[in-house]
C-alpha cells in the first residue's frame, strides 16, 4: 500500500511528459548564459568609445539575460534520456528566445529602434543569430560601437549554432547531444571528432574561432583596417553573416586586398568544419575525397567566369573589374555571406547587374554552400542528389524495370537518405511558394518578394529588386518583416526542424506525448 | 485512329536492334496517324473558310496531300506487338513533330505569315494548347486559318489525353491518371489503351459540342462558337480577336468560358464516370475535392486582393482569371499588369498548379501537388518515428514507391527547366519577373502570363518558349528520353566511325 502511494506520489510529482518539457527550457537557459559574455564585451567597447551613445541598454540586456537563463537553467533540469521526437523543441525554442533576448539592446536604446519598432529589432535580432545579414537598421554608421559589435556578435553565435555550443558544455545530454546537433544542422557531415559529442561540439567551436582570429589578423594586417573594424568584419565572415559596422559594408574599405581576404574568409565558412579539421591534422586530401566540397568550388569558378563574361560583354565595363565584382558578389552570394562591396566606380551593386547574371545568383543563392558548414540555401549535397535522381527518373522512364542507385563521389547513396533528401526539397519548394505569395501580398513588387524569401531562407542577406545591397529590407512592409524573419529561422534550422519542433510542441500544448 | 492495343501476336522484341526498329516503326505509324487527321483537319478547315477562295483551296489541297502521305505512312509501318517505353516516346515525338510541320505548312501556304519561325511557334503553340502567338492582325486572317489555328489547339488537346493513354501502363508520366477517381486502382487492372481513348473522345467530344452550343446561345456566331469552343475544351486559349473573352465584353460569353473551363480541368476518366451515373466517383475523388477547393479560394483570394476594382466586377474578373489559370487555359480575361503583385503572383501560382491529373491542361497538376505534398510528411514522419512504414496515399488509395520516384524526378525537372527558361529568356532580353512568369506559363502551357509583354516576341524568345511548351505538353519524359537517346546514337556512330577509321588507317 505504502509502496503504491509513493508511486502514485512519484507520478503525480513528476510526471513523464512534464519532466521531458524541462529539456527545451534548460538548454534554453545555457544558450542565454553563453549571449552575456557576448553583451558584457559589448557594453565594455560601447562604454571606452569615444563615440560612446551610453553603455546602459546593452548592460540592462546582459543583466536580464543572465537572470532569465540562471533561472531557467538551475530551475528546470533536463531527463536522463533523450528522444529523437524531444530535440526539436529544443533547437526551437532555444533560437526564439536568443532571438527575442537578443534584441533587448535595440529595444532597449530608443537611437537604434526603441520599443515602438520591437517588430524591427526583433527582425535584426533574428537576421543576426541566423547570421541572414537582412537588415532594416538605417544610417548603421551613426550607431555606437558597442551597440554595432553586439550585432556582429550574433552573427557570430548563430554562424555555429548556440545548440552546439550548449552541448559542448552538456555532458548529461549523452546521446542525445548528436541529435540535437544533427536537427540544428542536419546533413550527411555527422562526424564525430572526438569520441564524446561534447568534444565534437567543442572542437567545433574552437575551429570557427580559430577561423575568425585568422580572418581578424588578415585584415588587420591591410592598410586602412583598424583593429574594430578588423575583429566586426571577422566575426561575420567566418559565420557567413554579412553584417558589418558600415553602411557600404566591404565597399568600405576600397581594397581589393579585404575583398579578398572576406572572400577567403566565407569560403572557409561554407565549406566543412569537419574536413577543416581533418587538413589541420594533415589530412589535406579529405577535401578531395567530398565530392559536394569540390563541387562547390568549382560552382564558384563557373559562376565567376560567366558572370564576369556577362558583365565584360553586356554592361560594358572592363574585363578587370567585371572580375572583381563577379568573383566577389558570387562569393558572398554562394557561400550565403550577404556582404556587398559597392563603391564609386565599381559594379557592386548587383541588383543592377544584368538579368541573365541575377538569375545565376538567384540560383547560388538556392543552392547554398557545403554541407557541415555556417552557409544557409539547400547545400551543395542536396542539388547533387536532386540532378542524380532526376537522372535516374530519366532512366527509369526509359527501361522501367532496371534498377538504377543515385550515386555521389562513386558512393551509393542510401534510399532513405535519399528520400530525404528529396522530401527536404518539396518542403523546400512548397515554403519559397507559399512565403513568396504571401510577401507579395503583403505589397512587395516580385522580383523583390521571391528573391527576399530566397534570401531569408537562405540566410544570405541582401536580395534582388528593390531589397538589394544598395537599399535594406525597410523596403518591406513591416508585417512582410515578420514572415521574412520567421522563414529566416525557417531557413537556418533547415525548414525540417523546424515543422517538427511546432509539431511536437503543438502536441505538447494538446497535452499528448 | 487505329489502336495500340491490337495487334498480331508477335514474339517481344529484344535486344537494341529490335527495340530500335519497334521504336521506329511506332513513331512512323504515330506520325502517319498525325499527318492523316491533321490532312483532314485542313481539308474541313477548308471548306468551312471556303467564302475567301484561295487560302482555302491551298488549305485543303495541303490537307488532301497530307492525308494521303499519313495513310501511306500508318499503312507502311508494322506494329510491335509490345512497344518498349522508348517507342512510345518516340511515337508521341513523331506524331507532335509532323504535326507541327504540317502546320507549319499550312500557316506559309495561306499566307498567314511568311516567316518560317512564326508559322513554326505558331503551330508549336497550338498543338501544345498555348495561348502564344507570332502572328499579327488575328482578325483579319481568312476564316479558314482561324478555324485551323482554333483545330490546332483541339487537336493537340486530345493528342495530350491520347499520350496520357499510351503512356498509363508504363507509369511513367508519374500519376498520369486518377485511378481512385475512375475507379481503377493501378495499373494492373487499368483498361487497355483502346478503351480508354474511346473514353476520352467521348468525353472531349461531348464537351466540345456543349461548350459550342454553349457559346452559340450567348450570341456568338457560328465559326467563333466553334473556334472558341475547341480552344476552350482544349485549355488552349487561341482567340480570333485580340483581348481574349474581353472583345465580347459579354457576361454570358465569360460565364459559359468559366464554367467550360473549369470542367476542362477535371479529369476526363471522372467525368466519363460522371456521365455514366456514378456520381460516387465524384464525391470520393480526393482529387476533385483539393480542385474545387483551390478554384474556390483562389477566386476568393483574387477577389479580396482585387477589391478595389469593385466588388461584384472583381468577383466576375476573379472567376473567370483562376478558373483559366487553373486550367491553364490562355485566356486572359483582362490586363494582368494592372493588378497587385499579389494577385499577379497568385495567379501565377495557380497556373504553375494547374487543374487534375488525366485532362489535357497542364502545370504541376494537382494530383502531383498532393502527392508531392505527402511525401513530404512521410518524410517529415520518418525524422521523428525512422522505423515506421509509412504509405503515401491519395484518397484511399496507396502510391507505390516507382511512381512517388518518378514524380520526384518530375518535380526536379520541372524546376530545373523553369529556371532554364528563366536564363534563356533574360538572355534573349525580358526582366527577371516577365520571364519567370513566362517561362512558368509556357511549361504549364497557359500562354499569357502576369508581368510579361508577350506581344511582341523576338526570335530568341519565341525558341525558349516553344521549348518550354513542348516539355510541359509531352511532360518531359518523351522529349527528354528521345533526346537522350539520339544523343547516344550519335555517339556511338561515331564512336564506330572513329573505330573504322584506326582500322582502315
Amino acid at each position: 500500500m505504502r509502496g503504491a502511494l509513493r508511486g502514485v506520489s512519484e507520478l503525480s510529482l513528476v510526471p513523464r511528459a512534464r519532466y521531458r518539457r524541462n529539456l527545451p527550457l534548460h538548454v534554453v537557459g545555457l544558450a542565454l548564459l553563453f549571449l552575456v559574455p557576448g553583451m558584457l564585451l559589448a557594453t565594455l567597447v560601447e562604454w571606452v568609445s569615444a563615440t560612446s551613445h551610453g553603455e546602459r541598454p546593452l548592460l540592462t540586456a546582459a543583466l536580464i539575460t543572465a537572470g532569465v537563463g540562471a533561472v531557467l537553467f538551475s530551475w528546470f533540469r533536463p531527463p536522463d534520456d533523450v528522444r529523437p521526437s524531444d530535440v526539436f523543441p529544443v533547437v526551437v525554442w532555444t533560437w526564439l528566445s536568443c532571438s527575442l533576448l537578443g534584441g533587448l539592446p535595440y529595444v532597449l536604446d530608443a537611437d537604434v529602434f526603441g520599443w515602438a519598432q520591437w517588430d524591427s529589432a526583433l527582425f535584426e535580432s533574428i537576421s543576426g543569430f541566423t547570421a541572414s545579414g537582412s537588415t532594416v537598421l538605417t544610417d548603421i554608421d551613426s550607431h555606437g560601437r558597442g551597440m554595432l559589435l553586439w550585432r556582429q556578435l550574433t552573427q557570430w553565435y548563430g554562424g555555429m549554432g548556440m545548440v552546439v555550443l550548449a552541448v559542448s558544455v552538456l555532458p548529461l545530454l549523452g546521446v542525445g547531444g548528436q541529435e540535437l546537433m544533427r536537427a540544428e544542422a542536419p546533413g550527411p557531415d555527422s562526424d564525430r571528432l572526438a569520441p564524446r559529442i561534447s568534444g565534437t561540439a567543442k572542437r567545433l567551436w574552437l575551429l570557427y574561432a580559430g577561423l575568425t582570429a585568422a580572418v581578424a589578423v588578415a585584415l588587420f594586417a591591410i592598410p586602412g583596417v583598424g583593429l574594430y573594424d578588423a575583429v566586426a568584419h571577422a566575426l561575420t565572415a567566418a559565420g557567413t553573416g554579412g553584417f558589418s559596422p558600415h553602411g557600404d559594408s566591404i565597399g568600405h574599405f576600397t581594397s581589393l586586398a579585404a575583398e579578398l581576404v572576406m572572400a577567403a574568409g566565407m569560403i572557409a565558412g561554407a565549406m566543412s568544419f569537419s574536413l577543416h579539421y581533418r587538413a589541420l591534422r594533415g589530412d589535406w586530401r579529405a577535401y578531395r575525397r567530398a565530392s559536394d566540397q569540390m563541387l562547390f568550388l568549382k560552382i564558384l569558378l563557373a559562376a565567376t567566369a560567366t558572370i564576369t563574361l556577362l558583365l565584360w560583354l553586356r554592361q560594358g565595363a572592363s574585363f578587370g573589374l567585371s572580375l572583381r565584382d563577379a568573383f566577389f558578389n558570387v562569393v558572398t552570394l554562394a557561400t550565403s555571406g550577404g556582404f556587398h562591396n559597392i563603391r564609386p566606380g565599381g559594379l557592386g551593386d548587383f541588383a543592377a547587374w544584368t538579368p541573365p547574371a541575377q538569375v545565376i545568383l538567384g540560383v547560388l543563392m538556392l543552392i547554398g554552400g557545403g554541407a557541415g558548414s555556417t552557409s544557409g540555401g539547400m547545400k551543395v549535397f542536396r542539388a547533387q542528389i536532386s540532378a542524380a535522381h532526376a537522372l535516374r527518373t530519366v532512366r527509369l522512364a526509359r527501361r522501367p524495370r532496371s534498377v538504377v542507385p543515385v550515386k555521389l563521389g562513386g558512393a551509393v547513396i542510401p534510399e532513405h537518405v535519399v528520400g530525404r533528401v528529396l522530401g527536404f526539397g518539396t518542403l523546400y519548394i512548397m515554403t519559397f511558394g507559399v512565403g513568396s505569395l504571401i510577401v507579395a501580398s503583403l505589397g512587395a513588387e516580385p522580383v523583390t518578394a521571391v528573391s527576399g524569401v530566397i534570401s531569408a531562407l537562405s540566410n544570405m542577406g541582401p536580395a534582388l529588386g528593390e531589397a538589394g545591397p544598395s537599399s535594406d529590407f525597410t523596403v518591406f512592409a513591416r508585417p512582410a518583416r515578420l514572415v521574412l524573419a520567421a522563414f529566416m529561422v525557417v531557413g537556418r534550422l533547415e525548414i525540417t526542424a523546424v515543422f517538427l519542433g511546432a509539431a511536437v510542441i503543438l502536441r505538447h500544448l494538446q497535452g499528448r506525448r | 485512329m487505329r489502336p495500340a492495343a491490337d495487334p498480331p501476336a508477335r514474339p517481344i522484341p529484344t535486344g537494341r536492334r529490335a527495340g530500335a526498329r519497334a521504336s521506329t516503326n511506332l513513331a512512323v505509324w504515330a506520325a502517319g496517324w498525325a499527318t492523316l487527321v491533321c490532312g483532314g483537319a485542313m481539308v474541313l478547315s477548308g471548306l468551312v473558310g471556303l467564302a475567301d477562295l484561295g487560302p482555302a483551296a491551298a488549305l485543303a489541297g495541303l490537307g488532301l496531300g497530307c492525308a494521303a502521305a499519313g495513310r501511306l505512312g500508318v499503312r507502311r509501318a508494322r506494329l510491335p506487338a509490345h512497344p518498349p517505353p522508348m517507342a512510345i516516346f518516340a511515337a508521341a515525338c513523331g506524331a507532335w513533330l509532323m504535326m507541327i510541320v504540317t502546320s507549319t505548312a499550312a500557316y506559309l501556304l495561306t499566307g498567314a505569315t511568311g516567316s518560317l519561325g512564326i508559322a513554326a511557334f505558331e503551330s508549336v503553340a497550338g498543338f501544345c494548347t498555348t495561348n502564344l502567338s507570332g502572328l499579327t492582325g488575328i482578325q483579319s486572317l481568312p476564316a479558314a486559318v482561324l478555324f485551323w489555328r482554333a483545330l490546332t489547339q483541339w487537336l493537340g488537346g486530345f493528342a495530350a489525353l491520347a499520350l496520357l493513354a499510351a503512356a498509363l501502363p508504363l507509369h511513367v508520366p508519374a500519376l498520369v491518371l486518377p485511378g481512385d477517381s475512375a475507379g481503377v486502382p493501378d495499373r494492373a487492372s487499368a483498361p487497355p489503351f483502346k478503351t480508354q481513348l474511346r473514353r476520352m473522345a467521348v468525353v472531349y467530344g461531348t464537351l466540345g459540342g456543349l461548350c459550342a452550343a454553349s457559346y452559340g446561345l450567348a450570341d456568338m456566331g457560328a465559326l467563333d462558337a466553334f473556334s472558341y469552343a475547341f480552344t476552350t475544351v482544349s485549355t488552349g486559349g487561341f482567340g480570333n480577336y485580340p483581348g481574349g473573352l474581353g472583345h465580347f465584353d459579354s457576361t454570358a460569353v465569360e460565364s459559359v468560358a468559366t464554367v467550360f473551363m473549369a470542367l476542362a480541368g477535371v479529369s476526363a476518366t471522372t467525368l466519363w464516370w460522371a456521365v455514366r451515373g456514378r456520381w460516387g466517383v465524384l464525391w470520393h475523388s480526393f482529387e476533385l475535392r483539393a480542385y474545387l477547393l483551390l478554384l474556390a479560394v483562389g477566386t476568393g483570394a483574387l477577389t479580396a486582393l482585387t477589391w478595389s476594382d469593385g466588388g461584384a466586377h472583381a468577383l466576375r474578373r476573379a472567376g473567370v482569371a483562376v478558373a483559366a489559370a487553373s486550367s491553364s487555359t490562355g485566356f486572359e480575361p483582362a490586363r494582368w499588369s494592372g493588378w497587385p503583385w499579389g494577385a499577379q503572383a497568385l495567379a501565377l501560382a495557380l497556373i504553375a498548379t494547374g487543374g487534375m491529373a488525366g485532362t489535357a491542361g497542364g502545370g504541376f497538376q494537382m494530383r502531383r501537388a498532393i502527392a508531392a505534398a505527402r511525401y513530404a510528411y512521410r518524410e517529415l514522419v520518418t525524422e521523428i518515428h525512422p522505423h515506421t512504414v509509412h504509405v503515401v496515399k491519395i484518397g484511399r488509395r496507396s502510391v507505390a514507391e516507382r511512381p512517388l520516384a518518378l514524380l520526384n524526378g518530375y518535380q526536379i525537372l520541372f524546376a530545373a527547366a523553369v529556371l532554364a527558361g528563366v536564363f534563356g529568356l533574360s538572355l534573349a532580353g525580358m526582366d527577371l519577373w516577365g520571364g519567370a512568369s513566362a517561362s512558368i506559363s509556357a511549361l504549364a502551357t497557359m500562354g499569357p502570363a502576369p508581368g510579361a509583354d508577350l506581344g511582341a516576341l523576338g526570335g530568341g524568345e519565341r525558341s525558349v518558349l516553344a521549348v518550354l511548351m513542348l516539355l510541359g505538353r509531352l511532360s518531359f519524359f518523351p522529349l527528354v528520353v528521345v533526346a537522350g537517346a539520339a544523343a547516344t546514337g550519335a555517339r556511338r556512330l561515331l564512336d564506330t566511325e572513329r573505330h573504322d577509321a584506326g582500322r582502315r588507317s
